[in-house]
């Protein structure tokens, strides 16, 4: 008797941790603050920019233009977010926008507000 | 046939007619953008683009990513969504609520070099979305 006490208090305990965990899960990867601190117009590659921030949400111009998507967190920064077609621009904060000379290096950009 | 044979009993009109009596019907007018809208684009942001001028490069510098754009990147959307109403129906053991919303797309023509030739604004009247 004892140990079925036992065990349904094991059992109780396990699903709130597995409760807790799961309402604590961030669906958002961590951010960084000096996420586009290493963009500089006239020095910055699109190769560059493709290894530290991924895939560009939209391209246009034959890969001249690239923008991402970006969310923020007050307390560590910039991440890049995925886009969906179901959450539009939900949790997106930025459009970051990269122009690209022929070379390929970064002519200009902009990080623009949408939310 | 008298007229009052052909008339609906009031034994089965009844019932209809307290319902809807007893139901409620609140709509609250509101102006806002939507949580999943963009909100850097408004009616108000065509009068910053001009055709002839404004090329496909100003427009994303200045907007950021296009909400929709053509294979040919000929044309360019940019699409907002307003909530124009709250509504709320309530009845006895029941009641329902929902938004109802404008969506508008500021659509943007471009020529073979990437320059703005013509723009227009295409609203909406969107669905109901429930809360």
């Amino acid at each position: 008797m004892r140990t079925h006490g036992t065990l349904r208090a094991v059992a109780v305990a396990l699903l709130v941790a597995v409760l807790v965990t799961s309402c604590a899960t961030n669906r958002y990867p961590p951010g960084d603050a000096t996420l586009l601190s290493f963009l500089t117009d006239g020095t910055t590659t699109r190769d560059d920019a493709m290894l530290r921030l991924g895939q560009p949400s939209a391209t246009f111009q034959s890969e001249h233009i690239l923008t991402y998507r970006l969310g923020y967190h007050e307390e560590s920064g910039y991440f890049v977010e995925t886009p969906s077609t179901i959450s539009q621009w939900n949790y997106v904060r930025y459009s970051l926008v990269l122009v690209f000379d022929a070379n390929g290096t970064l002519l200009k950009h902009s990080l623009v507000t949408v939310q | 046939m008298r007229l009052h044979d052909r008339l609906p009993s009031w034994r089965r009109v009844a019932p209809a007619v307290v319902g809807l009596l007893l139901a409620g019907c609140l709509v609250i007018p509101t102006d806002y953008t939507a949580p999943t809208s963009r909100h850097n684009v408004t009616a108000d942001t065509a009068a910053g683009l001009r055709p002839g001028v404004t090329t496909k490069e100003d427009v994303l510098l200045q907007l950021g990513e296009p909400d929709v754009a053509s294979s040919d990147e000929r044309q360019l959307g940019y699409r907002w969504t307003m909530v124009r109403a709250i509504w709320f129906v309530g009845g006895y053991g029941g009641g329902a609520g929902g938004t109802v919303t404008k969506s508008s797309l500021l659509q943007l023509n471009f020529d073979a070099h990437d320059v703005l030739t013509s723009l227009q604004v295409v609203d909406k009247w969107g669905g109901d979305s429930s809360l």
